[in-house]
C-alpha cells in the first residue's frame, strides 16, 4: 500500500514542525510538502495530488477555508481536516460546509495525531456532542439555518410530507446519540449497526452539509444576481 | 374675553360700532317718528288759553276774541311758559272743498289727555275724558264723522290736560284722509305701544335665562348681574307700557326716577362684572346711594311734593345720568386698550341706552321738547344682540380651548410615552450592560481560578528550574482542558443536562484512556432542567472535571462510572443509609414529574483516605462550587472506592438572574 501524502499548511512554525515530524515518523505516510500561506498552499495543491490536507484556518494571507474549498474541488476525494484548538463547531462546521471531511485537534498526541489522519483516509471523519447538535440543527426539517429544533425535543417525528428532509433516519438518529454522548461502539450496539457504518453515516452527513452550503451560496448569488441561471441556452 | 393687544385693531372696532350704534339710533328714530307731512294738513299754528273749561270756549268761531288766548306754534311744550293743568287750543284750517272721503284728526304726541271738537263737534267717544287713565306714549287718532267738515275755514279746539300743572304739551296736529294717515297712527301707535312691550317681554325672558346660566355657575356672578339689568330696565319701562291715571300719581313719579337709580346701579355693576373689575368701595357707596337715593326722593316726595318734582328728581337723574357715563367710560377705555369684537359690540351697545338716556334727561329737564317721548326703552335692543353674540362667543371659545387643552393633553401624553419608552430602552440597556459584565466577571473568575493559575504555577516551575517535561506538558494539557470546557459551556444547551455530560465525556474520555482507565457511561435520558445556564453548566462541569482529576491522581483505579439520572425518596435514603451509589436504570423517566437529578461518579479505587471525607481543598471547591448554584455534593466511600454525587433539587438550578436569561437567548 503505498504511503498516504499529506500536506500541511500551518503558519505557526512549531507546530507546523510537530506535525510534519508525526507524519514523517510514520510508516504508512508521507510528507507532500508544507506551507504557511493560502498562496503556497494553493499552488503546492495545483501542483500535484495530495492524499490528505491538513490546514489551520488562521492564515497571515487569509482564511484556511478557501484553500479547503479549492482543494475539494481541485481534488475531489482529497481528504481536509481541519487544524482547532477548540474544534467548536463554528470553526468545524463552516470547514465541512467549504468541503473539509474531518478536524484534529491541534494539542493531540502523536499517536493521536496518527491515528486521526489514518481514520480520516479509511472514511471515518471524527465528531463531537456539540458538533452533532449544531449538525442537527441546521440539517432537521423543522428549520433551515439558526432556527433548527431544540436539542432535546423528540427529534425522531418524521419529517412531514413536501418538506426535504435532508438526514435520512438513519442519519439522524445517529447524530441524536452521539448528541447524548453515547460512543461509537454503544451507538453500533443499540442501532444494530456496525462501527464502520457509523462513522460512514457521519461522513455522508459532513458531504450533504457541503452541498447544502454549496446550494445555499448558489442560491444567494441568483438571488444578487451574481450568477445568472441559463434555462434556454446550450 | 382677551384679545390681542394691538391698539389699531380696537380704535377701528370702536369707531365701528360707535357708527353702527348711531345708525341704529337715527333709524329707530326715524321709524318711530313719522310724520305725514304730504298726504295730510299739518296744523302746527293755533291760540292757546289756559283754563279750566270742559267746553270748548265761547265764541270758538272768531279764535281771535277768546280773552286770555295768545298765539302758539306746535309742537308746544308747557314746561316753558305754562304752569296751567288744562288748557284749550284753537286751531283753523282751510278746506277749498269738502272730502269726499273719510277723514281723520292725528295727534302724534299729546301729553297726557285730549278732547277734540271739531267744528264745535265733540270727536271720539262721547262723555268727558277728564279721569280716563290713558296711555300717554300712545298717540291720539279720531275719526271725523261725514259731512262735519265744510268747505272754507273749519274750526279744530283741542283741550288738553296734563296731569299737573305745567305738564302739557301738543306736538303739530294733522288733519288728512283716513285711508292716508291710518297708517302712520297704527305705526306709530304699535311702534311705541307694541313693540315696546315686546322688548320688555324679550329682556325679561333674557332675564330668565340668564339667571338660568347663573344658577348653574354661580361663580360666574356676571350671568346674575345680566339678569338684575334686565329686571331694573324692565321695572323701569313699565312706566311706558302701562296706562296712567289722568291726574298725576306722585307715586308713580316717583317709581320712575326710583327705579332709573336701581337701573343705573345695576348697569355699573354688570359692567364691572363684564370687565372683571371690582372696586369693592365704590360699589358699596353705590349700593349705599342706590339704596338711600329713592328713600330720601320718596320722603321728599310724600311731604313736600314740589320740591320733589322741582329738586329732587332732576337732582337724582342728573346724578344717574353722571354715574351711567362712567361704565361706558371704563368699557371704552377697555377697548381701545385691547379690544375684541364682542366687547366693542358691547360698547356700542352702551352707547345707544346712553344717548338715549342723555336724550331722556335732557327731555326731563325741559332742555330738550319731548317730541319722541323716552327713547331709552328702546335702547335695550342692542344690548340683548351683544349679549347674545357673548354668549356664544364664550362657548365657542371654550370649545376650541376644550379641544386645544384635549390636542395638549395627547401630545404630552405621547411625550411621556416616549419618556417612558426611552427610559424603558435605557434600563433594557443597562440591564444588557450589566449581564454582559457579570459575564465578563464570570469568565474572569473562572479563568483566574483555573487557566490563570495553571499556567502562572507552570511559569513558577520553569522558573526554578525544575524543568521536567512531563510534568509541563501535563500543566499546558490541563490548562487547554480548562479553556475548551468553558468554551463549551457558552454553547446554549435550552435545559439538555444529557450534552453536558455528553460534551465532558468526548473531552475527558481521551485522558482517561491513555491513563489506562475505562470509562462506564450509565447517563440516562433526563427531562429539560431549569436554570442551566453557562454558569451552572460551567460549574457542572468544573465539578465533575475535579472529581476525574481525583480519581486519575490519587485513586489507582481501573474504572470510572459516570451515572446520572432522577432519583426517588427510597433512593435517596438508601444512599444514606449505604454510601453506595444506588442508581440503577430508572425504567421509565418521568417526563414532566419534577425530581432531583442525581450525578455520580464511581470509582474502583483505593478510596479515599480514612478522615478526608470531609476535608481536602479540591472538596471544599466542588462543595463551594455546587452551593453557588443551588446543589449540594457529597462525597461517599463506594465499596470499593469513592463515589462523588451531585445533587440538584426538582426546581433545577439557581440560575443568577442573567445566567439563565443569556441561557434563554438562544
Amino acid at each position: 500500500m503505498e504511503s498516504i501524502s499529506v500536506l500541511i499548511v500551518e503558519d505557526d512554525p512549531d507546530a507546523l514542525h510537530r506535525v510534519a515530524q508525526v507524519i514523517s515518523s510514520c510508516a504508512d505516510m508521507r510528507l507532500a510538502g508544507t506551507a504557511s500561506t493560502v498562496a503556497q498552499g494553493r499552488a503546492m495543491l495545483d501542483a500535484g495530488p495530495v492524499d490528505v490536507l491538513l490546514t489551520d484556518l488562521g492564515l497571515p494571507d487569509g482564511s484556511g477555508l478557501e484553500l479547503i474549498e479549492h482543494a475539494s474541488r481541485v481534488l475531489p476525494g482529497i481528504e481536509i481536516a481541519v487544524l482547532t484548538v477548540f474544534a467548536d463547531e463554528t470553526h468545524v462546521l463552516a470547514a465541512i460546509e467549504n468541503g473539509a471531511t474531518g478536524y484534529l485537534l491541534k494539542d493531540g498526541t502523536d499517536a493521536n495525531l496518527a491515528e486521526s489522519i489514518r481514520q480520516l483516509v479509511a472514511g471515518g471523519s471524527p465528531i463531537s456532542p456539540s458538533i452533532a447538535r449544531h449538525v442537527l440543527r441546521r440539517l432537521s426539517p423543522a428549520g433551515g439555518q439558526g432556527q433548527g429544533a431544540r436539542a432535546n425535543e423528540p427529534l425522531n417525528r418524521a419529517p412531514a410530507n413536501g418538506d426535504k428532509s435532508l438526514l435520512t433516519g438513519r442519519e439522524s438518529d445517529v447524530l441524536q446519540q452521539i448528541a447524548k454522548g453515547f460512543s461509537y461502539e454503544e451507538i453500533s450496539h443499540s442501532l444494530g449497526i456496525s462501527v464502520h457504518t457509523v462513522t460512514t453515516h457521519i461522513k455522508n452527513i459532513y458531504r450533504k452539509l457541503a452541498v447544502r452550503s454549496r446550494g445555499e451560496a448558489v442560491f444567494e448569488a441568483v438571488q444578487l444576481g451574481l450568477i445568472r441561471v441559463d434555462n434556454q441556452s446550450r | 374675553m382677551a384679545g390681542p393687544p394691538v391698539s389699531r385693531p380696537a380704535v377701528v372696532w370702536a369707531g365701528l360700532s360707535l357708527a353702527i350704534a348711531l345708525l341704529l339710533a337715527l333709524a329707530i328714530g326715524q321709524l318711530v317718528d313719522q310724520l305725514p307731512d304730504e298726504r295730510a294738513i299739518r296744523i302746527d299754528q293755533g291760540v292757546f288759553v289756559a283754563g279750566d273749561g270742559i267746553e270748548p270756549p265761547s265764541d270758538v268761531l272768531s279764535a281771535q276774541a277768546i280773552p286770555g288766548a295768545v298765539s302758539q306754534a306746535l309742537p308746544h311744550d308747557w314746561r316753558a311758559s305754562q304752569s296751567a293743568r288744562v288748557g284749550w287750543y284753537v286751531l283753523e284750517i282751510d278746506l277749498r272743498v269738502a272730502p269726499d272721503r273719510l277723514w281723520a284728526v292725528w295727534l302724534p304726541r299729546v301729553a297726557h289727555n285730549a278732547t277734540v271738537y271739531l267744528n264745535g263737534t265733540h270727536l271720539g267717544r262721547p262723555g268727558l275724558q277728564e279721569q280716563e287713565a290713558r296711555n300717554w306714549n300712545e298717540p291720539v287718532y279720531l275719526l271725523i264723522a261725514n259731512g262735519l267738515l265744510e268747505p272754507g275755514r273749519n274750526t279744530l279746539a283741542i283741550r288738553v290736560q296734563a296731569d299737573r300743572p305745567g305738564a302739557g304739551f301738543l306736538r303739530e296736529v294733522y288733519l288728512g284722509p283716513h285711508q292716508e294717515i291710518s297708517g302712520y297712527h297704527w305705526r306709530a301707535s304699535v311702534f311705541r305701544v307694541h313693540v315696546l312691550q315686546a322688548i320688555l317681554g324679550l329682556m325679561l325672558l333674557s332675564a330668565a335665562f340668564a339667571s338660568i346660566l347663573w344658577y348653574w355657575r354661580r361663580s360666574d356672578s356676571l350671568f346674575g348681574w345680566f339678569a338684575i339689568l334686565n329686571v331694573c330696565w324692565v321695572l323701569h319701562d313699565l312706566y311706558q307700557v302701562i296706562p296712567q291715571p289722568a291726574s298725576a300719581s306722585i307715586l308713580l313719579d316717583w317709581y320712575w326716577h326710583a327705579t332709573l337709580v336701581v337701573f343705573v346701579y345695576s348697569v355699573v355693576i354688570f359692567t364691572n362684572r363684564f370687565l372683571d373689575v371690582r372696586p369693592a368701595a365704590f360699589e358699596k357707596r353705590l349700593l349705599a346711594w342706590a339704596v338711600l337715593m329713592p328713600l330720601i326722593m320718596l320722603a321728599i316726595a310724600l311731604s313736600v311734593p314740589e320740591a320733589f318734582y322741582r329738586l329732587a328728581a332732576p337732582v337724582s337723574d342728573t346724578v344717574a345720568l353722571l354715574i351711567s357715563v362712567s361704565p361706558f367710560v371704563m368699557m371704552s377705555a377697555k377697548v381701545l386698550r385691547m379690544g375684541t369684537s364682542v366687547m366693542a359690540g358691547m360698547m356700542a351697545a352702551g352707547a345707544l341706552p346712553l344717548g338715549f338716556g342723555v336724550h331722556d334727561w335732557l327731555v326731563n329737564t325741559a332742555l330738550l321738547r319731548p317730541d319722541y317721548g323716552y327713547l331709552m326703552p328702546f335702547g335695550s335692543v342692542l344690548i340683548l344682540l351683544v349679549f347674545g353674540m357673548f354668549l356664544t362667543r364664550r362657548f365657542g371659545n371654550a370649545l376650541s380651548e376644550l379641544e386645544s387643552l384635549n390636542a395638549e393633553l395627547e401630545l404630552r401624553i405621547e411625550l411621556r410615552e416616549q419618556i417612558i419608552a426611552e427610559n424603558f430602552r435605557r434600563l433594557q440597556h443597562l440591564e444588557t450592560e450589566r449581564a454582559i459584565l457579570d459575564e465578563r466577571g464570570r469568565l474572569m473568575r473562572d479563568m483566574h481560578d483555573g487557566v490563570g493559575g495553571t499556567l502562572i504555577s507552570t511559569l513558577a516551575m520553569v522558573q526554578a528550574g525544575g524543568t521536567n517535561p512531563e510534568l509541563l506538558e501535563q500543566a499546558l494539557r490541563g490548562a487547554i482542558e480548562d479553556l475548551r470546557l468553558m468554551i463549551d459551556s457558552l454553547d446554549p444547551v435550552d435545559g439538555d443536562l444529557n450534552s453536558v455530560l455528553a460534551n465532558l465525556r468526548s473531552r475527558m474520555e481521551p485522558r482517561l484512556l491513555a491513563a489506562g482507565l475505562r470509562l462506564e457511561w450509565a447517563v440516562q435520558d433526563l427531562p429539560p432542567m431549569a436554570g442551566l445556564g453557562p454558569n451552572g453548566v460551567l460549574q457542572i462541569m468544573r465539578i465533575v472535571q475535579e472529581a476525574i482529576n481525583n480519581v486519575l491522581k490519587h485513586a489507582n483505579a481501573r474504572t470510572i462510572r459516570l451515572a446520572c439520572g432522577l432519583s426517588s425518596e427510597a433512593d435517596r435514603a438508601a444512599r444514606h443509609l449505604t454510601g453506595v451509589d444506588p442508581l440503577s436504570p430508572v425504567d421509565a423517566p418521568s417526563f414532566g414529574r419534577a425530581a432531583p437529578v442525581v450525578i455520580s461518579l464511581t470509582d474502583d479505587g483505593i478510596g479515599l483516605p480514612d478522615g478526608t471525607r470531609q476535608g481536602g481543598k479540591g472538596l471544599a471547591n466542588m462543595r463551594r462550587r455546587a452551593k453557588s448554584i443551588g446543589a449540594s455534593v457529597s462525597v461517599v466511600p463506594a465499596e470499593p472506592g469513592t463515589c462523588v454525587m451531585i445533587e440538584i433539587p426538582a426546581q433545577g438550578l439557581r440560575a443568577s438572574p442573567l445566567g439563565g436569561a443569556t441561557a434563554q437567548r438562544e
